[in-house]
């Protein structure tokens, strides 16, 4: 049977060769970057999901899902567009090229998969064992609200964007921003200062 | 009804609204509505029927405002489907949010969006729907529901519901009784060492009293029994002192042992700790700030026990006798002494807490700086590579700099808290010596006793002092204290069985059903995994980078434990048995090796402890490992690991696998064991595991396929799901994964061998490739005796 196989190997030459042409273009297509404009595709916001329609394309509509390529420093730009599967099929530069009813489809979606609490004040931080526990004055759309979160590790849980900005992750994956540190009342600031 | 959340009386409410015949049987809250805003959604099981209510809690005054204000569901979206409507429910998790969806004969609908708070609730949900769905029962299971997972105290799910430990509900009082388990051991020294402190601290109080008053008032005054008497005070006062001065030496050496033994003990139950828990902890941290924690931290407890302890002994002992022998000299000079006392010791308090504020900020400096330390060192490599050394040196230059700041900000306030603690104290002095002065001269007191009280006044100051300077050692041992325990009590995230199944041998069945496992909560890396493997099969798992194929092998060995499913090992569950006799009948050789600091002996060696010299080399034989070890000056001996000789990447694999073999596994698992070796040595080595693998079940990880070429079955994960399984044969002939992976691989060698004219033909033969393709396939199939 092994002999059988190499004499197949050396039959199916033009599949291999159409087989790596065909990895070649998905290669290819895999380096080069689709974008996703207006006027190519659009979007709908099915209450709690997103669809889009490709215009160009016809067919009906599919469920995407969106994905932000720099989720810490910008949610409106290089926001990759995946299908089902979760393989990319385009990229949209800035989601602010759309309008309307598009544009809150997009938007909500990215509200629903990145969501995030906004950190006003920091009440109380105690440590117990290297488990932190966070009592915190939180802001989420447009309600406030005081809040309770523990880090299993504080040092790993809290994440320095840049100068400013700070992300921390709590023990369920709940995810808190403070977007400007040296705007923390002085209070708050010496209270995170020492797991900075 | 099944509460998987708990209901408040607003949530009933609304429930009984909208379905006054009671017939809820599975209830579940999500707190975010589907445009993720915050917001109370009420999921329920209602008899046949899937209903999802959707509002906002408002707020409504009482009209007694000493009541709190009522709580109301401000209902804003109602959905509702018959069961047998719904195909499926299932949850999506999102970066830190959970998406509940549907699957109805009108399509896709998203029931519920919740933050990571409610996705315990929801996965719950998902389940007893399931069960509901498919007419079982929905009481709760205990392993869900008992109430040994929640804290008593704040009705929280526990972290770990082994240690029922809450951080909300815990306080602080237990580090010291911690400390107090290591210290129980050394009790007959430490109550020595306090007796004898406590002596020293008598000595000195009583020779005031012989050098001031008595000599003064009794040997200098004419008329007294002891009048004239000056040599033998002297005497009394020298013996006494020098009794002192040697009841001190042993106080100290009897601390120093102790301490020593004491801090041993606790280096080694950190270690302990450290090994027992599992490779999560070890993934979320910085291996240099995990260094730097047992090493500073050990060292500051040590010099807390030498240095600080006998003083806090003695200076509080003294303390307490001081003040009782002025408050019977002389009560109110005594009374002016201590006033000043509560100012003193609000100060210290503050002290303390600020010290402990400084050390708790340096320990993190500290950490950040072995951290940059080790990834420096660790990509020194590539750091020279890129050109990187001076941006290296920059980012170095910052934790060094925010680390001497620290240090220095320590440095001014030890030297500047403790001398305006002084002055506090100084002021009672003052007061003593305008009244005491006062007093004598008035004649109500004599000069000896008034300078005996002077005496008495500087010895309660003088540990006061002490305790002062000794604050800022404190502050760092129990800081250092907090740390230590922070891993003493970490809670390994795979546990042994408390009831484990004991079995004398492993057979080396495997089976794996039904595995779903992430490393991260939302990034599922094995998704509903079942294959099985039978005793002594050879195995080859393949697929693309990131795959999920090593998880698998860590699953395996339990380094992580599944998150649905399980692994079983002969028929019994992984969680089930001793890890001592998984680790002892598994091995596993992993594209990471690692060679310890020794000789290439005691590498090989490492996990058979009493290894013959003789198994050694045939281990190494078999793994191909001897060929290039006969070529080592110093042979076997030849020292290894850091600062010892440098061994290429396939070396280092070669040692691996005669390490995993040494130990004469029942199922031995090569994780990319071969990636680094060149094909010749491969062949080598599978041919001689082959020969020694005879009942062995093996299981080899591989991204070449020729590794794969004995393997019995082959399993390709894509995507962390099993997506084909089966022979080579019969996988090359499925238009799936592993014939993608064998005609790429292929072609790959073939054009290694085409010249570029050849080259040229084959692009202009992909245009009719369309046509080609479907010959090929026919032809390939009736090659291969489809």
């Amino acid at each position: 049977m092994e002999n059988e196989i190499k004499t197949t190997e050396t039959e199916s030459d033009s599949e291999i060769r159409e087989f790596t042409g065909l990895f070649d273009r998905q290669a290819f297509e895999a380096t080069h970057v689709n974008y996703i404009t207006p006027e190519k595709c659009s979007f709908t916001d099915c209450k709690g999901y997103l669809t889009m329609t490709d215009k160009a394309g016809g067919g009906g509509p599919e469920r995407v899902m969106l994905h932000l390529l720099f989720p810490y420093s910008s949610r409106r730009t290089l926001v990759s567009v995946l299908n089902g599967s979760q393989e990319e099929i385009g990229l949209i530069s800035d989601i602010d090229l759309f309008e309307g009813d598009d544009l809150a489809a997009i938007e909500k979606e990215i509200d629903r998969k990145y969501f995030i609490r906004t950190i006003l004040k920091i009440l109380e931080i105690k440590d117990k064992n290297g488990i932190t526990t966070w009592r915190v004055e939180e802001r989420a759309g447009d309600t406030e609200d005081v809040a309770d979160f523990s880090l299993k590790d504080t040092y790993g849980s809290i994440f320095k964007v840049d100068e400013k900005r700070l992300l921390i992750t709590d023990q369920d994956g709940n995810r808190y921003e403070i977007p400007d540190i040296g705007a923390l009342d002085h209070k708050s600031y010496r209270r995170i200062e020492l797991y900075l | 009804m099944l509460q998987i959340s708990r209901l408040g009386s607003e949530h009933q409410t609304v429930l009984t609204e909208h379905f006054s015949d009671g017939d809820v049987r599975l209830v579940a809250l999500a707190d975010l509505d589907r445009n993720a805003r915050p917001a109370e959604t009420v999921l329920a099981l209602v008899g046949d029927r899937l209903a999802v209510i959707t509002g906002r809690i408002d707020l409504v005054k009482a009209g007694d405002l000493r009541r709190a204000p009522g709580r109301v569901f401000a209902e804003e979206d109602f959905f509702e489907a018959e069961l047998s409507d719904v195909k499926r429910i299932y949850l999506e998790e999102l970066i830190s949010t959970a998406r509940l969806m549907a699957e109805t004969s009108e399509g896709l609908v998203c029931l519920a969006v919740s933050s990571f708070s409610r996705r315990n609730d929801l996965l719950l949900f998902v389940k007893y729907y399931k069960k509901a769905v498919a007419g079982e029962d929905i009481s709760g299971d205990p392993e869900d529901f008992s109430p040994e997972l929640f804290c008593p105290r704040c009705g929280r799910r526990y972290m770990y519901a082994a240690s029922k430990s809450c951080p909300y509900c815990e306080s602080n009082a237990g580090l010291f009784r911690k400390f107090g388990i290591f210290v129980k051991k050394y009790r007959l020294q430490l109550m020595t060492m306090l007796g004898l402190l406590l002596l020293v601290s008598g000595i000195g109080v009583v020779t005031p009293y012989f050098s001031s008053a008595f000599f003064y008032d009794k040997v200098l005054t004419p008329g007294n029994q002891f009048y004239g008497k000056v040599i033998m005070v002297v005497l009394i006062v020298a013996g006494v002192s020098i009794l002192g001065i040697f009841v001190n030496m042993a106080a100290k050496i009897i601390t120093a042992k102790m301490a020593g033994f004491l801090v041993y003990d606790l280096k080694v139950t950190i270690f302990e700790s450290m090994k027992r828990l599992s490779l999560d902890f070890f993934t979320s941290r910085q291996t240099g700030g995990l260094m730097t924690q047992i090493n500073e931290d050990a060292a500051s407890i040590h010099w807390f026990f030498v240095d600080g302890l006998s003083y806090y002994v003695v200076s509080i002992a003294q303390i307490l006798v001081v003040a009782v022998i002025m408050f019977v000299m002389q009560p109110y000079l005594a009374l002016l002494c201590v006033t000043v006392l509560p100012l003193f010791f609000w100060l210290a308090l503050k002290t303390l807490r600020k010290q402990h504020y400084y050390h708790f900020k340096r320990h993190a400096s500290s950490r950040k700086f072995s951290g940059r330390l080790t990834d420096a060192m660790g990509a020194i490599r590539v750091t020279k590579a890129f050109a990187m050394e001076e941006q290296e040196c920059e980012g170095f230059e910052k934790v060094t700099l925010g680390l001497a700041d620290t240090a220095r900000q320590i440095t001014i306030f030890r030297n500047t808290a403790p001398p305006a603690l002084h002055m506090v104290m100084f002021l009672s002095t003052l007061l003593v010596w305008g009244v005491g002065g006062w007093l004598t001269m008035t004649g109500r007191m004599t000069y000896g006793f008034f300078a005996a009280f002077l005496s008495y006044c500087g010895m309660l100051n003088s540990p006061l002092y002490s305790l002062a300077d000794m604050m800022d050692s404190f502050a760092d041992c129990a800081n250092a204290m907090r740390r230590l325990f922070e891993i003493y009590d970490a809670e390994p995230g795979v546990r042994e069985s408390d009831r484990p199944v004991v079995k004398e041998a492993m057979e080396g069945k495997v089976e794996f059903r039904n595995v779903c496992f992430s490393y991260e909560k939302n990034r599922r890396i094995i998704d509903n995994v079942s294959f099985k493997i039978l005793p002594g099969q050879k195995i080859g798992i393949v697929g693309h980078s990131g795959a999920g194929k090593s998880t698998l092998a860590n699953l395996l060995l339990r380094l992580y434990d599944t998150e649905e499913g399980e692994i079983l090992i002969d028929d019994v569950n992984v969680k089930d048995l001793p890890l001592d006799f998984m680790r002892r009948n598994i091995s596993i050789v992993s594209q990471e090796t690692y060679i310890f600091e020794g000789t290439i002996y005691e590498n090989i060696a490492y996990a058979c402890e009493g290894a013959s010299r003789a198994d050694v080399v045939e281990a190494a034989r078999s793994a191909g490992a001897h060929e290039f070890i006969v070529k080592l000056e110093e042979g076997y001996e030849t020292k290894v690991g850091a600062g010892g000789h440098n061994l290429s990447g396939g070396e280092k694999q070669r040692i691996s696998i005669a390490r995993a073999i040494l130990k004469k596994p029942r199922i031995l698992v090569l994780d990319e064991a071969t990636a680094s070796m060149d094909t010749k040595t491969e062949r080598m080595i599978q041919m001689s595991l082959d020969s020694l693998s005879e009942g062995l079940t093996t299981i080899t990880i591989a991204h070449r396929l020729s590794t794969l070429k004995n393997a019995d079955r082959i399993i390709v994960i894509e995507n962390g799901r099993l997506y084909e399984e089966g022979t080579a044969k019969e996988l090359i002939l499925q238009d799936g994964i592993y014939r993608r992976l064998y005609l790429l691989q292929t072609a790959a060698m073939k054009n290694i061998i085409q010249d570029p004219e050849e080259q040229r033909k084959a692009i202009a033969e992909e245009e009719k490739a369309g046509e080609n393709r479907q010959k090929t396939a026919a032809m390939l199939a009736t090659a291969l005796g489809e």
